[in-house]
Order: structure tokens, then C-alpha cells, then sequence
């Protein structure tokens, strides 16, 4: 994601004054980015529920 | 006072051999003389204490005697709400305006007589594994864990014989396990978390931080009434004949040695007690942390986009980059961990039901307690931030829901307390808390609060 994608979204969603540089977000995000990926082998071709609701039962 | 059980201070009380006001009294001088060096009070009012110890011993007097926990103090994590304190999470968000009404945890507590000691300590937003200023009764340059740190010193030095905390990913077992006492994490949904602040809604669970098993099963009675379970009736009846899967592989290795030394220790143990053990992995296990924090970030910021917007300079940066990171990814990458936890959940559910098990077992945690300050763990030629380490071994079964119980089980050469986890079927709790009152009982553990500070 780039410095103006983050920017943008940043100041769609009204957070004007993050407290720090765009360039900190933007090395955590690449982080989270590589983490969703790591979750390929386990999705495989599952198909994504939009239904993010759980229940523990058995 | 030195009493060792819950049910033994009920007895006293109720046949008045002590007063609710001789434990307050203590309780008040304890926390006047420590709390300084230990952390554990955020928020703390003897006179509303003393007040609740007179309607306690009055009560008494009239032969009103509530249950097993009437008169005993509770400590009640500060994210969950207690009419006449305010709620603060560890954060300047919130304005210490005093609360009007009980989160339902305490209203039940109350309801079953039970004293609230006072508002415990919680990391910010209950979102971290350290909960400063809380130090580590065992040694106070050592970190208690957290989120509900402030509960977990408050039961370990001694204080209280019971606190609440809550649990997201290892929030209740990493304190339990660091302070060396008993934190029971119960099955998703299990207990409401009406009044109380989220961290993130679809992995927060509410639960207790006790002395000791028994201890823990009482305070499930009180808090889970509607299912007419008591949870202290099985207890006793041991382990012989149970199948208990001892989970190996990633996430809970690496591990140090000291933790990987007393897990043996325990799995010998629990088989002389008359369980057989049997090793299992569940390769699915692997991507924990990918899903744990696929989904907080997200929920998370949801609960809390008002602060982002208005005042994130009150916000500490880790958490404000999380915050932000959840209303920047796209909601795919959301709805993808979402998935994978329906993934690992069918996966734990398909290794108990493979190998006929009525639990499973692991450390707690992969180390003891970290130094304050230190940011890092080293596992060989790995290092890691201690927050993974601490949560890769506890978030499973908050991705599952199902119930966790951390029990002592030994300590590293420092004297440092280490946790065994135990996990059952989805509202076996019941089970949980026999295997682990077999073992403390099997190991001759019981409480004995370090001397004080």
C-alpha cells in the first residue's frame, strides 16, 4: 500500500493527526500484509465467509 | 490473616469466628503497606469498603447469610465497570467519571455477597502483556503479564483470594501463569461481558484470577448461575481413565528449558495420577498469530475510532498503530482471519474427537516472567517480542472459544512461577478444573504468597 493510498484512507475515515509519520504505518501495515498472506496454506480454496460470526460450540 | 480457601474464610464468617471488617481491616493495611511497590490497585476506597463490610457482617448478624462468597473481596479488573468507580482500561480516553451501574459480573458477585476490593490494574486498553505499574509479587523488577496484570498480583502477594480479569489472547492465563496462581479463561460467550469495555468482541472472554482451584470453581458458580453447573462438585472425583493430549509443535515450542523441564515434570505427573497422555500436533496450530491478529485490529478499532479521530495523542503508540493498521487494511484480509479461526477450531475439534480426548495440555507460556523494560525473549538463534511469545501459546483457544485454565506447575531457577495450560471441550469447565485441582493437589501446590515488600 502506498504513502498516498494510506494518506487517502487515513483522511477518509477522519483520523487527521495519526501522531506520527505516515512512514511508521506504513512499515507496520507491511507487516500485517505479510502476516494475511502467511494465512494462504491454511485458507487454501476455501471460500471467505462474509459471515465473520463465531460460536465455540461443538 | 493466613486463611486457605475461600470456602475456609466462608466457614469462619459464617460462624463468626471472624468478622467481614477483620479481613477488610487487613486488607486495607496490606494494600496501604505494599501496593506502592506492587501495582495491583488502580483504584482503591476504604470507605466504601468498610461500608460494604458493615452491610456484610450485618447481614450476617441476622442470619442473611448469601452463599460461599458472602463477605469475601473481590478484585475486579479495571475495564469492567463497578458502580461508584470509574472505568479507566489503563488509558487517559477515558475521563474517571464514577460509573452509575455494574457491569452483570459484578452485579452477580454482589448478588452472591461477595465485597468488591477495588478496581485492579489493566494494561492499556487490555491490550499488552505488561500492565505498568503492576510489578511481580516473586520479584517486583519483573513483570506481572497482563492484560489483567493488577488481578494477578493482587491474588499472588496475597491480597485478595479472587479477582476478575478478561482474556483476548492469553490476557488471564499470562498473568496467572507469570504470578504463579490459578486464571481460568471459560468458553466463548460462556459469561457476559455486559459492562465492560471490549478490546475485541469476538475474542474477549471474562473469567477469574484465584488462589486456587477450588477458589476458581466457586467464583464460576456465582458468576455462571444460568446453567445450574456447580463447578466445585467435581473436583474430587480425579483423573483415572482420561485421555489428555499433549500438544507439541508450533506455536507452543520453542520454549525455554526451565518451562519445557516442568512440562515434563507435569506430564509424567498427570500420568502417575492415572491419565494416559498421548503427544498430538495440529499442524493448523501453525498460523495462531495470523488470525489472533487478523482479527483484533479490526474490532478493536471499531470500539475506539472516536478516540482515534479526537485524541489519539492519548493513545500509546503501539496501540494507536494498531488501531490505525485495523481501519486501514482492507476488510478481506478481516474476514480471511475470520475464516482461518473456523479452520483451527474445526482442527482442534477433529484432534479431540480423533483421539477420544477429554483435554489437552501445554505450558501456559513459552518463558517466565520478563524483566520490566526488557522488549525481547531469546529461543536459541531466535528472538521474539515478548507480547508473541506470551500470546502464541494462549490465543489458540481464544481463536477456539473453548475453556483454558492456567495452574502453576513449577518454577525456573529464579524462583519465577511457570504455568501449565490445560484446555477442554467447549463448556467443559467442569473438567478443566478437576484435571487441574487432581494435578495441584498431585504436586502438593498450594498458594503461599511471597513475603511482602
Amino acid at each position: 500500500m502506498s504513502t498516498e493510498e494510506i494518506e487517502s484512507k487515513l483522511k477518509i475515515d477522519l483520523i487527521t493527526d495519526t501522531g506520527f509519520l505516515i512512514e511508521q504505518i506504513v512499515n507496520d501495515l507491511e507487516g500485517r500484509i505479510q502476516l494475511d498472506i502467511s494465512l494462504n496454506p491454511l485458507l487454501r480454496d476455501t471460500i471467505i465467509d462474509e459471515d465473520p460470526s463465531f460460536s465455540p460450540a461443538w | 490473616m493466613i486463611l486457605n480457601s475461600i470456602h475456609e474464610i466462608s466457614i469462619k464468617l459464617k460462624n463468626r469466628e471472624i468478622s467481614v471488617k477483620n479481613l477488610i481491616d487487613d486488607l486495607i493495611n496490606d494494600v496501604a503497606a505494599r501496593d506502592s511497590n506492587l501495582g495491583a490497585f488502580v483504584s482503591f476506597d476504604p470507605e466504601l469498603l468498610l461500608q460494604d463490610a458493615k452491610q456484610a457482617d450485618d447481614q450476617i448478624a441476622l442470619s442473611k447469610f448469601l452463599g460461599t462468597l458472602h463477605g469475601i473481596p473481590i478484585g475486579i479488573k479495571d475495564i469492567i465497570d463497578v458502580a461508584g468507580y470509574p472505568t479507566r482500561c489503563g488509558s487517559e480516553i477515558y475521563s474517571g467519571e464514577h460509573k452509575k451501574t455494574n457491569a452483570t459480573v459484578v452485579d452477580d458477585l454482589r448478588t452472591s455477597g461477595a465485597i468488591i476490593a477495588g478496581k485492579t490494574t489493566s494494561h492499556e486498553l487490555a491490550c499488552g502483556v505488561t500492565s505498568p505499574p503492576g510489578s511481580n509479587p516473586w520479584n517486583i523488577n519483573y513483570i506481572p503479564g497482563g492484560s489483567s496484570g493488577g488481578s494477578g498480583v493482587a491474588v499472588a502477594c496475597g491480597y485478595l483470594r479472587a479477582a476478575l480479569g478478561s482474556d483476548t489472547g492469553g490476557s488471564i492465563r499470562i498473568p496467572a501463569s507469570l504470578c504463579g496462581i490459578v486464571g481460568l479463561k471459560p468458553t466463548y460467550g460462556l459469561i457476559t461481558t455486559t459492562g465492560i469495555e471490549p478490546l475485541s468482541t469476538s475474542l474477549d472472554h471474562v473469567g477469574p484470577l484465584t488462589a486456587s482451584v477450588e477458589d476458581c470453581a466457586l467464583v464460576m458458580n456465582s458468576l455462571v448461575n444460568s446453567r445450574r453447573v456447580d463447578y466445585d462438585s467435581e473436583l474430587d472425583n480425579g483423573i483415572n481413565g482420561m485421555r489428555i493430549g499433549v500438544l507439541a509443535g508450533k506455536p507452543f515450542s520453542p520454549m525455554h528449558s526451565a518451562v519445557q523441564q516442568a512440562f515434563e515434570n507435569a506430564i509424567i505427573r498427570i500420568q502417575e495420577l492415572g491419565a494416559r497422555c498421548v503427544n498430538i500436533e495440529i499442524p493448523e496450530l501453525e498460523h495462531t498469530l495470523a488470525v489472533e491478529f487478523g482479527i483484533i485490529p479490526r474490532e478493536a478499532a471499531e470500539h475506539h475510532i472516536g478516540s482515534l479521530r479526537k485524541s489519539p495523542e492519548l493513545i500509546s503508540e503501539p496501540i494507536r498503530t494498531l488501531l490505525v493498521a485495523g481501519r486501514i487494511m482492507p476488510k478481506t484480509s478481516y474476514l480471511r482471519a475470520c475464516q482461518g479461526r473456523k479452520i483451527i477450531s474445526r482442527a482442534i475439534r477433529c484432534a479431540f474427537e480423533e483421539n477420544y480426548l477429554d483435554a489437552v495440555i501445554t505450558p501456559s507460556l513459552p518463558a517466565t516472567a520478563a524483566k520490566k523494560g526488557q522488549k525481547k525473549f531469546s529461543f536459541g538463534d531466535m528472538t521474539e517480542d515478548i507480547s508473541v511469545s506470551y500470546v502464541r501459546t494462549t490465543a489458540p483457544f481464544n481463536i477456539s472459544g473453548q475453556p483454558a485454565i492456567s495452574i502453576p506447575c513449577g518454577r525456573d531457577s529464579t524462583g519465577l512461577p511457570i504455568g501449565l495450560q490445560i484446555a477442554t471441550r467447549p463448556y467443559q469447565e467442569s473438567r478443566a478444573l478437576r484435571i487441574a485441582h487432581t494435578f495441584a493437589n498431585g504436586i502438593g501446590w498450594s498458594l503461599l504468597p511471597p513475603k511482602s515488600f
